[in-house]
């Protein structure tokens, strides 16, 4: 599956926790905005960190980086960039 | 969609609420058809009121607080993978202290105020000996470490701890008494009976996966600090305060233009979906029955000049295993509200004093004295109304209480000693202080003072804190319950939607009152 196609679904899944059925763009902010708690970012950090082999220790970490579909598209790049 | 009335509840739905009920997690229970007017489908709801000490018992088991402290834990280690964690002060790490108001990190003058204060509070104990546990970043420990003979900071996070150490290098220095264990807080392990004379816990509570799990840390710290020392628990949210405190930030992030009725959802989803631990001052009080080592209890407010979420829901717990030597001092409090008492006429009462102590309870405390106005009128029914009439409205308000920190100044520059208290735990935060006439300030006044509470049933503390991530053990319930009606009844009999109530709403002579709940979710088909 297209790697942004799995992080759309996966903010869909923490959302749907949450009873939140508002839609979202690729723009849409969810931890700066407050949409999202610190505790779901952990759990997109580990999934981002699983699937595509992010080590944020590397990289340094902040919220900005993950807040939206197109952040993490483009920490993705970045991250391949690197690699 | 409409519901059927209670006259014509179907068998079906009799039969699921006769199942639902029969389940243990199931305090209350009524299973209403609804029916959709275009289709004439009928589907069946159940609106069922949850045990919360059954989701405690089956939900909140070992697992699930281990993946709850991970997470905790990993939000540790990304904190520090920041560039707010590039210090120019190594005494001073205070990346990931964000504010629940802004989500920008506290202003670097509240967090020293903050550090500052608990220090000073820490050294007036004089501990030579201290175990603190989370002691992160050691905004407390860099502080301390130097007076005393040994220092044991513990943290769950290898890579804070890797930062504490690199910190300490920068500051140079002997740190020889020092040792840091990566662990997390309940593990005692190879701390001697008896062998401090202090144990720390400062703004740590609030990621403790549970209150079961807070007491064994408790248990722990009862063993390892002599008799005479002190179990210091600081910062801790304030769970009779979580309502005004939810509605304090949810009113300040919400456009002018918002409903009353939508920042009452959002107020209540905050409420719901909290993933902290929030523990009532009353769970310190009734640890003595518990733990016989515990001699007296302290609970006051934090102080600070500045205006934050810290100063204005957090306290301080302080339990000291001392022998009370005098007994508790008595005191007459006089009613604040009813004396009508400002900073003013209490100057005047304290420079005119002769008595040498004054004891005044029920004290407004004006730092969210508005956060608990809004709070009220949130409750009201007038859905019409904006947030921004509310904010108008609160504005216009004359204030009537009193900054504790501001009643602490000036009992101190009158020369009393100030000890303000939230042993009593009321809802609206309002304190209660007593101010003793300092005669040799070299002798600090020691006696204990019997505050003024109402009585702690001490055999339930799971009821002095909130469930953490409860919203999701929810969800679980639901579909457990679910499943149990799927195996105990046939398929047209089992809900299509379970929805969980705090109280199921009754009409005046007691029946459960249809139209006052809330419409199912999703449509049928």
């Amino acid at each position: 599956m297209d790697r942004m196609v799995e992080v759309r679904e996966f903010f869909k899944g923490l959302l749907a926790i949450r009873h939140d059925r508002q839609p979202f763009t690729d723009s849409t902010s969810f931890f700066l905005s407050g949409r999202l708690s610190s505790v779901d970012a952990v759990e997109l950090v580990v999934f981002l960190e699983e699937k595509y082999g992010i080590d944020f220790a590397e990289v340094g970490f902040d919220q900005s980086q993950i807040d939206s579909v197109e952040a993490i598209a483009s920490l993705l790049s970045t991250v391949k960039a690197i690699g | 969609m409409n519901p059927e009335s209670a006259e014509h509840s179907t068998p079906r739905a009799r039969d699921a609420e006769v199942t639902l009920r029969a389940h243990p997690g199931v305090r209350d229970v009524s299973v209403i058809v609804w029916r959709s007017d275009e289709a004439g489908e009928r589907r069946l709801v159940a609106y069922a009121v949850p045990d919360s000490d059954y989701i405690n018992r089956v939900f909140v088991d070992a697992e699930a607080e281990r993946k709850r402290t991970q997470t905790w834990r990993k939000t540790f280690d990304l904190s520090q993978f920041g560039k707010q964690a590039d210090l120019s002060d190594p005494a001073f790490n205070i990346a990931g202290w964000n504010s629940s108001y802004t989500r920008q990190q506290i202003p670097a003058e509240h967090m020293r105020e903050w550090v500052e204060l608990t220090v000073q509070e820490l050294r007036a104990f004089h501990p030579k000996e201290i175990l603190e546990a989370g002691c992160g970043t050691g905004l407390l420990l860099l502080r301390l470490a130097r007076e005393c003979q040994r220092y044991a900071g513990t943290d769950f996070s290898s890579i804070v701890l890797k930062k504490l150490r690199k910190q300490m290098e920068k500051l140079g220095g002997d740190w020889s008494n020092v040792a840091l264990l990566e662990r997390s807080a309940e593990n005692f392990e190879d701390f001697a009976e008896n062998s401090f004379d202090a144990f720390i816990l400062n703004s740590v509570t609030h990621y403790f996966p549970s209150v079961a799990y807070m007491l064994g840390v408790l248990q722990g710290a009862v063993r390892v600090v002599k008799p005479g020392g002190l179990i210091f628990i600081g910062d801790v949210r304030s769970l009779v305060l979580l309502e005004p405190y939810a509605a304090s930030i949810e009113l300040y992030q919400a456009p002018s233009s918002m409903s009353l009725g939508e920042l009452r959802d959002r107020v209540s989803h905050r409420i719901r979906f909290e993933e902290q631990l929030v523990i009532s001052p009353e769970f310190f009080l009734a640890l003595q029955d518990r733990f016989p080592k515990i001699k007296r209890v302290e609970v006051h407010p934090r102080l600070g000049r500045f205006d934050n979420e810290m100063t204005r829901f957090r306290y301080n717990a302080i339990l000291h295993l001392d022998d009370a030597q005098n007994g508790d001092l008595e005191l007459s409090f006089l009613d604040c509200a009813e004396k009508r008492f400002t900073l003013d006429s209490i100057a005047a009462l304290l420079r005119n004093s002769v008595k040498g102590s004054l004891a005044i309870k029920n004290v407004i405390n004006s730092r969210i004295e508005n956060d608990v106005e809004a709070l009220a009128q949130l409750g009201t029914t007038e859905t019409s109304k904006t947030v921004g009439e509310i904010r108008k409205s609160l504005e216009a308000r004359a204030p009537r209480g009193i900054d504790p920190q501001k009643i602490c100044t000036l009992g101190e520059e009158l020369g009393y000693r100030v000890d303000v208290s939230w042993v009593a735990a009321r809802p609206d935060g309002s304190y209660d202080v007593v101010f003793r006439k300092l005669l040799d300030s070299a002798r600090p006044v020691q006696q204990a003072i019997a505050w003024p509470h109402a009585d702690i049933d001490a055999s339930q503390l799971a009821r002095f804190a909130n469930v953490p991530g409860l919203a999701v053990l929810r969800e679980k319930l639901i579909q457990q319950l679910l499943d149990y009606c799927r195996q105990n009844l046939s398929p047209d009999k089992v809900p299509t939607e379970l929805i969980l109530m705090d109280t199921l709403p009754t009409t005046p002579d007691g029946q459960v009152d249809i139209r006052k709940l809330p419409v199912p979710e999703t449509p049928p088909g």
